[in-house]
């Protein structure tokens, strides 16, 4: 594997995979790795983890969580939906590590969905304003290829809000939103889909959302929700489908 | 609690504390400056203290056991406490050592006296010790004012002590004369009453009965001795002739045949009828019946009887009646007047049965007093004794064990106690809040609590990843505040130093 350092660039990212996107099979996803790649310092800063990393605790603690998870799901891909009980709960944070470390398997890519309508998250993966997530429910002209961006990391790919971030949530039970799920997980068998939703402490979206995925994880952030807000959150989700609790320190 | 929760809320304290990094420092550092200040301001206490020896147990007690009562120092403490903050030692202490300023109202002048009082500790220690204190922001004062304090008290304890006793005496005394006047009265209404009372005892009276009753038993034995001597009299002369008849001989030869008949008969037992005796005997019997029958002899006693003459017999007989029946007279009257005896003793014994119940009461009355007086008497005589014994000094004393020493040092919190007490409170009080934040604070802070909420699996615990321009940031803080911390240290025993210099 390469280790030459290239300077982020999002939109040559975008050209990239808007390039290879009809073309795409194991032996391409490989090789659509290597189109550019992040440095570890920029891997750092946007708080990813990688194999050679610094603190191996952490890069541990997601390997453990993603075999979890892939053993519960009976070695398939699956949708998961990660979201966390209150606001700024790292959420986000934990659906791109578990994004990052199913990507550290060379035979699995992992996608990141970013669903939060209310404080886009993605943009610490991808600069700039892109089309995403919301552009895709609202407008039928726009196929899931317009919105599926590289990220930098090997294996690993980003369908960013976007920009009609006034939709309601209502849109999660559209036709639209079927086809979208449909689409991202039957396609490629070796697909993992990762949801970054809103807490559900705060906002319905999860709860929605929820129907549209395989597993839900949520995530407790270390000091910030009492254990009635907890059993709150719990309460809404399907027993089967909430498949485990991080707690993220 | 096991060593995993003690880590992790080790690790939660400092997260908190780092999560108010600032907040922490400053509070730390000022709580440390205000403490320091607060030393600084803070004055330092004097403390001297005194023992004083109660000597209860001197030579004159075992010798004078019962006799005399030593006064004793009951409940020393409040004792010593009373005597020595009276309201007259403490104006003059108060005025002596310089507690008043000039212009002290009457409020000021009593709230000083009220805190001085306070300030004197007075404590039992053991049986017989007496601790005092005192502390004082200055140390010649305190010494100043010990030495006062106990000075006045052991002069002030003697004389209350020995007018204590003099008073007692005095007391005692004034009741015993009171007695004694009591005494004398009873004594002399029983006077009265026996001079007045002629009737004899009891007793006597008793005994009087009785002898006067044997008495008569006794006459009335001599009365029916008296009476059967005259009966048996008045027989006899009934009997007697008045006058005298001779007995004729005939009569007299007869009693002889009579008696020559019976030595016959005896002789005839043992001799035969021919032995010369037993013939002889007939012989004799025979003439004696021829001298009967002789008409000489039985004339003889006819002439004899018309020649009468007086009965001397009746005579002695009459006379000997006529004394026995003025005897007998004579006793019966006896016994008469034996019996009017009787029944006035009889009379006096009643009545003196019933002053026997007025008498037993002033004797009572009597009794009663003399009791009293006397045992006042032996008390009075106790009580000149302890006064004796209090006025030459023996008794309790009082006696400086341990006398005052100048205090060199000040005692309970000092400066240097401020100094420490201001480091340690700097970093214990940030600390113990956020151990006590960490502790009451109902959010969720330690995985193991997810599985006690909720079936749910814990997938995982995720560390704190820390980004490396965050790690710099972190990096700069640190140095911040250790240099803060420095400069907070440097400035804080530089104003020690300077303190501890200006003052000496």
């Amino acid at each position: 594997m390469s280790q030459e350092k290239k300077p982020y660039d999002a939109s040559k990212a975008v050209v990239d995979v808007r390039e290879v996107k009809d073309r795409m099979s194991r032996q391409e996803i490989r090789e659509m790795a290597d189109i550019f790649r992040l440095g570890e310092d920029d891997l750092e800063e946007k708080k990813l983890i990688y194999p050679r990393m610094r603190d191996k605790r952490v890069l541990n603690v997601f390997r453990d969580m993603r075999t979890k998870l892939i053993e519960k799901s009976g070695n398939k891909n699956f949708t998961l939906m990660v979201t966390s009980v209150c606001e700024e709960g790292g959420s986000t944070f934990v659906a791109n590590n578990l994004a990052a470390s199913i990507a550290l398997d060379q035979g699995k890519t992992a996608l990141i969905v970013d669903c939060n309508l209310y404080s886009p998250a993605s943009s610490q993966l991808l600069e700039g304003d892109h089309i995403g997530f919301s552009d895709f429910l609202e407008s039928p002209t726009v196929s899931i290829e317009n919105i599926i961006y590289a990220t930098g990391i090997p294996r690993l790919r980003l369908i960013p809000i976007g920009k009609s971030l006034d939709i309601s949530p209502e849109y999660y039970t559209s036709y639209r939103m079927k086809q979208f799920t449909e689409e991202l997980s039957d396609r490629y068998s070796d697909r993992y889909v990762i949801l970054d939703v809103p807490p559900v402490g705060s906002t319905t979206d999860a709860r929605i959302l929820a129907d549209c995925c395989d597993f839900v994880v949520l995530v407790v952030p270390h000091g910030k929700v009492t254990k009635d807000q907890l059993k709150k959150s719990i309460a809404n989700f399907d027993g089967d489908k909430l498949i485990g609790i991080i707690f993220n320190n | 609690m096991d060593l995993l929760f003690v880590i992790q809320l080790l690790r939660n304290i400092l997260k908190e504390l780092w999560l108010h990094k600032y907040w922490s420092l400053f509070s730390g550092i000022i709580i440390a400056f205000t403490i320091l200040m607060f030393g600084y301001l803070w004055q330092e206490k004097y403390q001297v203290s005194t023992t004083i020896y109660a000597d209860s147990q001197n030579i004159i007690q075992p010798l004078l056991e019962g006799q005399a009562q030593v006064t004793r120092v009951e409940d020393k403490s409040q004792v010593v406490k009373d005597l020595m903050l009276s309201q007259r030692a403490i104006e003059k202490i108060i005025i002596e050592h310089g507690f008043l300023v000039e212009g002290d109202d009457a409020a000021t002048q009593a709230e000083k006296i009220s805190d001085l009082r306070d300030e004197v500790k007075v404590s039992m220690l053991g049986q017989n010790y007496i601790g005092v204190s005192y502390s004082d922001t200055d140390p010649d004062r305190a010494y100043n004012v010990i030495t006062h304090l106990v000075d006045y008290f052991i002069r002030e304890s003697s004389a209350t002590k020995r007018s204590e006793s003099k008073q007692a005496f005095l007391f005692i005394e004034k009741q015993s004369n009171a007695y004694k006047e009591q005494l004398r009265l009873a004594e002399e209404k029983l006077k009265q009453f026996k001079a007045s009372n002629l009737d004899g005892t009891e007793s006597s009276v008793a005994a009087k009965i009785e002898e006067l009753r044997s008495s008569i038993s006794d006459i009335e034995l001599d009365l029916e001795q008296a009476a059967s001597r005259v009966d048996s009299l008045v027989i006899q002369v009934k009997k007697e002739d008045r006058y005298l008849t001779k007995k004729a001989k005939s009569d007299e030869y007869r009693e002889r045949i009579t008696e020559a008949v019976a030595r016959l008969d005896n002789l005839r037992l043992s001799l035969t009828d021919n032995h010369p005796d037993v013939i002889n005997l007939r012989q004799h019997i025979a003439g004696l019946y021829d001298a009967v029958d002789n008409p000489a002899v039985s004339m003889e006693s006819v002439s004899n009887s018309v020649g009468s003459n007086e009965n001397p017999v009746y005579d002695e007989l009459r006379a000997q009646l006529a004394a026995a029946q003025v005897e007998s007279d004579a006793i019966e009257k006896r016994l008469k007047s034996m019996k009017v005896r009787l029944s006035q003793e009889y009379a006096r014994a009643k009545r003196v049965a019933e002053r026997n119940a007025e008498s037993s009461e002033l004797t009572r009355d009597y009794d009663v007093t003399k009791g009293l007086y006397e045992d006042l008497l032996g008390r009075k005589e106790k009580a000149r004794l302890s006064m004796t014994l209090d006025i030459e000094g023996q008794g309790v004393t009082y006696k400086i064990q341990e006398p005052a020493k100048y205090p060199l040092r000040p005692s309970g919190l000092r400066f240097i106690h401020f100094v420490i007490l201001g480091c340690l409170a700097a970093v214990i009080v940030p600390v113990g809040l956020a151990g006590v934040y960490v502790f009451l604070d109902p959010r969720i802070r330690f995985p193991d609590t997810l599985q006690h909420i909720t079936d749910v699996q814990v997938l995982g615990v995720v560390p704190h990843m820390i980004s490396n321009p965050a790690l710099r940031v972190r990096d700069n803080d640190i140095k911040f505040i250790i240099s803060i911390i420095v400069l907070a240290t440097l400035l804080y025993f530089g104003l020690v130093g300077y303190f501890v210099l200006g003052e000496s």
